[in-house]
Parts: structure tokens; C-alpha cells; sequence
């Protein structure tokens, strides 16, 4: 009963924003979270199906959409990064040298997962490579947000709902997928997917209208000119140790 | 162990998120700085007293006039002047470093192992301040000044034991050429 209302009420919970995106013009503005918003709505059918009229097939059905929707995942993190750092490149270019260093990482590891399982279908196996493919997308977000908090980077409503909305998803995730039995109702099994619910309440509070992400404020040229700016905070960071120094020693 | 590191992730991830909350409202509830002062409201500490914040002279005169309560009320007042003044201090960084973060993130040219030498040099300032704020509330700021000077005697000791050392080696690599 309680996982049918989790169900259900995601569903209508996924159409109302995909609604309100189109009514707001926020389809054309986050084309790939959308995308995957739809992918989510979409794939509730093949699994409901499957379920009603091939019940042994479900697992396969299921596990399928599921790792898709993982990789849909993935174009959200890439849609928030491209987005919030528009106007900031040398930010951009250190997360996309920590992001590239990550997936490296991930794909190392699923190439170590793909020889080392065989059966990906079994409900055990599935549920610690969804585990394992989720950490890996928890610790792309951790260097991303971490990242936008260190330089400051501004988002506007929208985009900060998505992130920490997706963040929130992955964290859920995460945690649920290492405690949840890989058979039978227990809490965590509920835990996983009414978190789900929590995440689209909130995508729903930030993105009912449209607000746009702040404008960067262009600052001069001598700013601009990397090593002279590095240069000057590396030497005003040094007086601050020089002067701790002779404060302490007087 | 997979699964360790996975809830140590999902736990960062949700800690993150907390900052990134509390920062945003932060942020709607951040007010123009002011002019001279520090981000408490706090005007800066004059140079002259900071030169006697860790120093013993005064400590010294209080002493001499053998009073108890002189010397309590001394304590206490240098205790939350040295306090004060590493706050100051440590605001100080932090503010060095948002403006260098926010002219950064916009140059093309950015270079991450110049990036990280300077989080680097920031993170280690910011932790001597951490420490220098236990080591006043554990001990006092006097304690904090005598370990400073005990610690930078033991640095130049190991350097002139280094440099005494490195001298004799060169000295007897000489002789072993001229022996040759």
C-alpha cells in the first residue's frame, strides 16, 4: 500500500513539474534535467507492464531503466556544471580536470565490476553496482559543490534547486543502498524510495518559476591577469604568516 | 569496505548540502563591511597592541605587584584581547582568499597547482589560528607566546646543527679529493 502511494505520488509529482517547466519556459532553459525528469515519468511504463503481464521479467526490465536513468543522472551533474559556469572558465577548467579525474576513476571500476560480475541481474549484485555507480556520482558532486562553494560561484533559484535536489537524490541513495536487504520490505527499502518523493517536493519549491542565475560581475584587466592576481594573495598570505609570526615571538 | 565508503560519501554529500543551505541564507542576510573593521563589526587591533598581546613584560609588572586579583583580572582581559585579535586575524585570511576566489574564477588562464599551492598556504594559516586559539583557551595567550619562541629556538637549533653538519660533510668529501 505504502510503496504503491510512493509510486503513484511520484508520478504525479513528475508530471506536475514537467508541467509547470513547459507552462514557464524552463523546458528550454534545463533541457537535460527535464530529459531526465521525462526519462524517469517514461520508464514507469515498460516496468508497470512487465509487472502486470511478465512478472519474472521484471528484474531484467527494471534493472535496465535503472542503470539508464543513472546515466541520465549524469547529464544532470554536466547540465548544473555547464550552466552555473558559464561565465566563470577558470573555475570551469579545475572542475572539469577534478571531474575528468573521477569518472577515470568510475570507469576504472566498472571495468573492474564488469569482470568480476557476472550476473548483474541478480538483486544482490544489481543493488551493489547501482551502490557502486551512485557513490561515484556522490564524490563528482562532493569535488563540484565543494568547488562552487570555494570559489563562490552564484546560481539563482533554479539551478540551486536542482543541485542540491539531485544532491540530496544521490545522498539517499547512497546511504539507503548500503543499509537495504536485497529481499523482502524492510525500512530502508522504504527509505529509498520515499526520499525520492522529499527530492521532487523540493525540485517542485524551487522550480515553479522561472529565476534567472546572477550575472558575473566583470571586474578589470589586472584582476584578470592570473599570476599577477595569484602572485599578490600568495605574498599578501605570506605578510599574514610573517605577521602571526612576529605577533607571537614579541 | 565498499559499502563503508559508500555511507562515508552519502554523509559528506548531506554535510555539503547543509553548508550550501547555510551559506545561501547567509548570503540573502549579508550586509555592506564596513570601513576599518573586521567582518564582526570589530575595529582592527592597533599594531602596538599587538606587539603585547603574547608578550611577558606586562605579565611581569603584574606579577611584581603581588596581587591576586590583579593578576586573575590580567589574565582573563589578555586571554579575550588575544582571542579577539586571532579572530580578527583569521576573518583577515578568509577575506584575502574570497577576493582572490572571486577574481580567479573568472580569469581563462587559471592554473591548478598555483590554485592548490595557495589553498594550501590558506588552509595551514587558517589552522595555526585554530591552534593558537585552543592553545589560549587551554593555557593563555603567555603559554602560546613561550611554546612560539621555544619551538622557532628549536627550529634554529636544527638548522645549525644541519648546516654544521652539511659543512663537515663538504669539508670531508674535500679532503677525500685532495687525498686522491
Amino acid at each position: 500500500m505504502l510503496s504503491q502511494f510512493i509510486w503513484w505520488g511520484s508520478d504525479a509529482l513528475e508530471v506536475l513539474l514537467l508541467i509547470r517547466a513547459w507552462q514557464c519556459g524552463l523546458l528550454r532553459r534545463y533541457p537535460l534535467f527535464y530529459g531526465y525528469i521525462f526519462f524517469v515519468v517514461v520508464q514507469d511504463v515498460p516496468r508497470f507492464l512487465t509487472l502486470r503481464w511478465n512478472e519474472n521479467a521484471y528484474g531484467y526490465v527494471y534493472w535496465t531503466t535503472e542503470y539508464l536513468a543513472v546515466a541520465a543522472g549524469c547529464a544532470v551533474v554536466f547540465e548544473t556544471y555547464r550552466i552555473a559556469l558559464y561565465s566563470y572558465p577558470g573555475a570551469a577548467r579545475i572542475i572539469r580536470n577534478v571531474l575528468m579525474f573521477v569518472f577515470a576513476m568510475a570507469f576504472a571500476k566498472g571495468l573492474a565490476n564488469v569482470t568480476s560480475f557476472h550476473q548483474w541481474w541478480e538483486e544482490a549484485t544489481a543493488l551493489g553496482v547501482e551502490r557502486t555507480v551512485r557513490t561515484v556520482q556522490g564524490i563528482a558532486i562532493i569535488a563540484l559543490v565543494s568547488l562552487f562553494l570555494a570559489y563562490s560561484i552564484p546560481f539563482g533559484k533554479n539551478l540551486r534547486g536542482i543541485l542540491l535536489g539531485y544532491s540530496l537524490f544521490i545522498a539517499g541513495r547512497v546511504i539507503c543502498l548500503t543499509f537495504v536487504a536485497p529481499q523482502g520490505r524492510d525500512f530502508w527499502f522504504y527509505a529509498y524510495s520515499g526520499s525520492y518523493v522529499v527530492v521532487l517536493s523540493l525540485w517542485l519549491v524551487h522550480l515553479w518559476s522561472y529565476y534567472p542565475v546572477p550575472e558575473a560581475r566583470t571586474r578589470g584587466n589586472l584582476e584578470r591577469d592570473y599570476r599577477t592576481l595569484a602572485a599578490a594573495t600568495q605574498r599578501r598570505l605570506r605578510g599574514i604568516s610573517g605577521f602571526l609570526r612576529k605577533a607571537v615571538l614579541s | 569496505m565498499m559499502a563503508l565508503s559508500s555511507l562515508i560519501v552519502g554523509v559528506v554529500l548531506l554535510l555539503l548540502l547543509l553548508a550550501v543551505a547555510v551559506k545561501g541564507s547567509l548570503a540573502l542576510r549579508e550586509t555592506p563591511e564596513l570601513a576599518g573593521s573586521d567582518e564582526s563589526g570589530q575595529e582592527a587591533c592597533p599594531p602596538e597592541f599587538v606587539s603585547k598581546i603574547f608578550s611577558h613584560d606586562d605579565w611581569s609588572y603584574v606579577r611584581g605587584m603581588k596581587s591576586t586579583g590583579l593578576e586573575k583580572l590580567f589574565r582573563k582581559e589578555r586571554k579575550s584581547v588575544a582571542l579577539v585579535w586571532v579572530r580578527q586575524t583569521s576573518s583577515g585570511i578568509r577575506r584575502i582568499m574570497r577576493e582572490h576566489a572571486a577574481a580567479a574564477r573568472q580569469s581563462s588562464n587559471l592554473e591548478p597547482p598555483t590554485e592548490l599551492k595557495i589553498f594550501l598556504q590558506f588552509a595551514a594559516l587558517l589552522m595555526t589560528c585554530g591552534a593558537m586559539r585552543a592553545g589560549i583557551h587551554v593555557a593563555g595567550p603567555l603559554w602560546v607566546g613561550g611554546l612560539a619562541r621555544f619551538a622557532q629556538n628549536l627550529v634554529q637549533q636544527v638548522a645549525e646543527a644541519e648546516r654544521a653538519f652539511e659543512l663537515a660533510t663538504r669539508e670531508h668529501e674535500m679532503d677525500a679529493m685532495s687525498s686522491l
